[in-house]
């Protein structure tokens, strides 16, 4: 399940990222002021949002739907196959974007340049930018602004080949068969970070979900011979 | 025949040089001692009472962290590194509860707390179940007690310092933190509520009390005076919790137990602890002076580990480490060009590092819990406070320590007009003294004074924290949150 603080985008009046508390009223978070948290509704000051008093049970990243097509063709001597899996219906944390969106030195992301809030009225994703505020953008704790639907369907494996069949006798062969393969050929996703199929909590089952700066899988191309003697 | 001859032999040599023994198939392992067995010894009792040293030593807490942390969250040090790792959301003041330092902190003091009580427990049991009769007497029975009620009166007294309101703020009377006074040993026993501060420092004195009824008076081996818990030890330390608790009088009355009564000031009883002759040698191998009256060792191979030691914070090679503001107002702006601590600083490059700790390879520089320094300021800060009037005998206690490091720098009786003028002078003192040891913040906030505001150049600008803010003091920590239900 992925546990979160929920937010509910940035105020267009001021710029802050707007936080949900447990009982359900917004409160506005600024780095630079005295007192950091405000209520939306009538400013006054408001004890700070955490994690285990304010998180929910935001969505989960179990798939509800999924499976795989598998389809081989074969025509005279060419043989295809092609294999592609998909997973519906899950949401991702995607604590990449946080990390890009750091309010240090570190990442300069364009993203933020272009599309953070500038004057009241801008309706957008991207907090007032604020130097070391590493709370509006879900770097101290997660936000549920990160969770994005991480339905997928991905070409697993495409390959091509082709036999030779009919060889000269002093060979000693009985078919050569030439055969090129893709993995990982293609996903077909909305999801913005790098693989919607990798977890950084490892390989566990009990821990999907979270992406952080994970590496996403490779396309492998191979290519090769099988000889039948 | 032959073959079954032949194998016979064989087998029967195997059987031979394979003797099956009972100590082989039950082996009992020598380092892992189950706790059913660990008061069988003196040596096994005294590991136990080590252990409770070794929990309070660790990183995470005294072997490095909490002093750094009371450090840079006020105005006198500055950052090479935007390190989350490296305290530098202490630095900006920007902790929430999933912040590393504060669950890390708490984490480990809990730890320690844990250690002690159970230690604590389980003597009291077994010496009234006559089990320890021939393996200690009930002098090292009542020594080891002793220590384990002033490191967890430590422990307490630490962790409210970061976690909660001031104790001058409302006389106490706000949340302070869940008293765990018994040895937890398995789950379900997370839920307890925060007591009160008042209630808190009431056990601390308690725990100190009592301790120093029955406290050694002196190991005889500097090692063990600077290393373990003695009677001067509690009384320093009670020096300190008073002040803190704005009980000037009762600063007085312990001081005066463990200073002279004229200079050069020294402990009249105990372990004969005074002022070294220098500044540099209180924080030179072997770290055992007569001011040094608690400090955690280490060695090469028993060090705080990575990113936890004083002199990763604070020395010149290492690139994560804090160099010393030097802007107008800060305290090394105020210290005298010829002052031996100023001396001791390190210049790298533009800017100044502390000098005490320089050890970044092995780690080896002892961290300062408490020194004599402390009390004679703590006494004469009491002192002008008590009779709000100056006198010549705090005037005396400031300029024993002043004088130490900047002779020509005495203070006479008529150097301050008011009173005020004596207080910003032995703060200034004592920031001066203290720098690198963890004692600024805690001087802020015990008189409710505001963290002043500073320019950390690249690394941002941090608004000064006043004593009404709600991050003057750190929130709880997620971990205790969720699994304590009655935490609040």
């Amino acid at each position: 399940m992925i546990y979160t603080v929920t937010t509910n985008g940035v105020d267009p009046e001021t710029g802050r990222r707007v936080f949900v508390n447990a009982a359900g009223r917004e409160v506005l978070f600024s780095f630079e002021t005295t007192d950091r948290w405000h209520y939306k509704d009538d400013g006054t000051v408001a004890p700070a949002i955490t994690t285990a008093k304010d998180g929910k049970v935001q969505a989960s990243p179990l798939p509800k739907i999924y499976g795989g097509l598998d389809n081989t063709l074969t025509y005279k001597n060419f043989d295809f196959s092609l294999n592609m899996t998909y997973a519906l219906d899950f949401y991702l944390y995607c604590g990449t974007k946080s990390g890009l969106r750091d309010q240090r030195w570190w990442n300069n992301s364009v993203e933020v340049y272009k599309t953070a809030w500038r004057n009241p009225g801008d309706i957008t994703h991207i907090a007032k930018p604020v130097f070391n505020d590493n709370i509006s953008n879900g770097s101290s704790f997660p936000i549920s602004e990160n969770i994005e639907k991480g339905d997928y369907a991905k070409v697993r494996n495409i390959s091509l080949g082709y036999t030779f069949k009919k060889l000269p006798k002093v060979l000693d062969i009985q078919s050569i068969r030439l055969y090129a393969q893709v993995f990982n050929a293609y996903v077909f996703t909305k999801y913005s970070g790098s693989d919607p199929e990798v977890s950084t909590n490892g390989g566990s089952n009990l821990t999907p979900g979270i992406d952080r700066n994970t590496a996403p899988q490779a396309r492998t191309y191979t290519f090769g011979i099988n000889v039948n003697f | 025949m032959r073959n079954i001859f032949k194998t016979s032999i064989i087998f029967g040599l195997i059987l031979l040089t394979v003797g099956c023994s009972k100590q082989y198939l039950d082996p009992v392992p020598k380092t892992s001692v189950s706790d059913l067995l660990v008061f069988d010894t003196k040596d096994r009792v005294i590991s136990q009472v080590n252990g409770m040293y070794a929990k309070m030593k660790v990183g995470n807490f005294l072997g490095g962290r909490y002093f750094v942390y009371n450090d840079v969250r006020a105005e006198n040090f500055i950052p090479q590194s935007s390190n989350l790792v490296t305290a530098f959301a202490t630095w900006n003041h920007s902790v929430v509860s999933s912040t590393n330092e504060v669950q890390n902190l708490w984490g480990a003091v809990y730890q320690a707390i844990n250690t002690i009580n159970l230690f604590n427990d389980n003597l009291e049991q077994y010496w009234t179940g006559g089990k320890l009769n021939n393996i200690i007497s009930e002098t090292e029975k009542n020594q080891f007690k002793s220590e384990a009620l002033t490191l967890r009166a430590v422990c307490y007294f630490y962790l409210l310092q970061l976690y909660a309101t001031p104790y001058n703020i409302g006389a106490g009377n706000n949340p302070g933190l869940p008293l765990r006074l018994k040895g937890m040993k398995s789950i379900g026993e997370n839920d307890l509520a925060r007591s009160t501060v008042a209630e808190v420092y009431t056990q601390i004195l308690k725990d100190l009390n009592d301790a120093e009824a029955i406290a050694i008076s002196d190991y005889d081996d500097p090692l063990l005076n600077t290393t373990r818990v003695h009677k001067n030890t509690i009384i320093a330390l009670k020096t300190r919790v008073y002040l803190h608790m704005q009980n000037w009088a009762s600063v007085i009355t312990e001081a005066q137990k463990i200073v002279s009564t004229s200079a050069p000031f020294s402990a009249p009883s105990g372990v004969a602890n005074a002022l070294n002759a220098t500044y540099a040698g209180v924080f030179a191998d072997p770290y055992t002076s007569m001011e040094s009256i608690l400090s955690m060792p280490f060695t090469s191979t028993d060090g705080p580990g990575s990113q936890n030691g004083l002199p990763w914070y604070f020395a010149a090679p290492s690139n994560e480490s804090y160099f010393l503001n030097i802007s107008a107002g800060s305290t090394y702006s105020q210290m005298d060009a010829t002052d031996a601590r100023k001396l001791m600083m390190v210049k790298s490059d533009v800017n100044y590092y502390l000098g005490k700790y320089p050890d970044v390879t092995t780690n080896t520089n002892y961290a300062p819990v408490i020194r004599y320094a402390e009390v004679l300021l703590n006494y004469a800060e009491a002192i002008v406070r008590q009779g709000n009037a100056v006198t010549q005998t705090a005037v005396n206690l400031l300029n024993a320590v002043r004088i130490r490091s900047f002779p020509t720098g005495a203070y006479t009786l008529g150097s301050f007009g008011t009173v005020q003028a004596f207080y910003d002078a032995i703060l200034l003192e004592r920031s001066m003294e203290f720098l690198g040891e963890g004692m600024r913040n805690l001087d802020l906030m015990r008189l409710g004074l505001t963290i002043p505001a500073k320019d950390g150049g690249a690394m941002g600008v941090v608004q000064a924290i006043s004593s009404s803010s709600s991050n003057y003091f750190w929130p709880m920590p997620n971990t205790e949150m969720s699994q304590n239900k009655l935490l609040k």
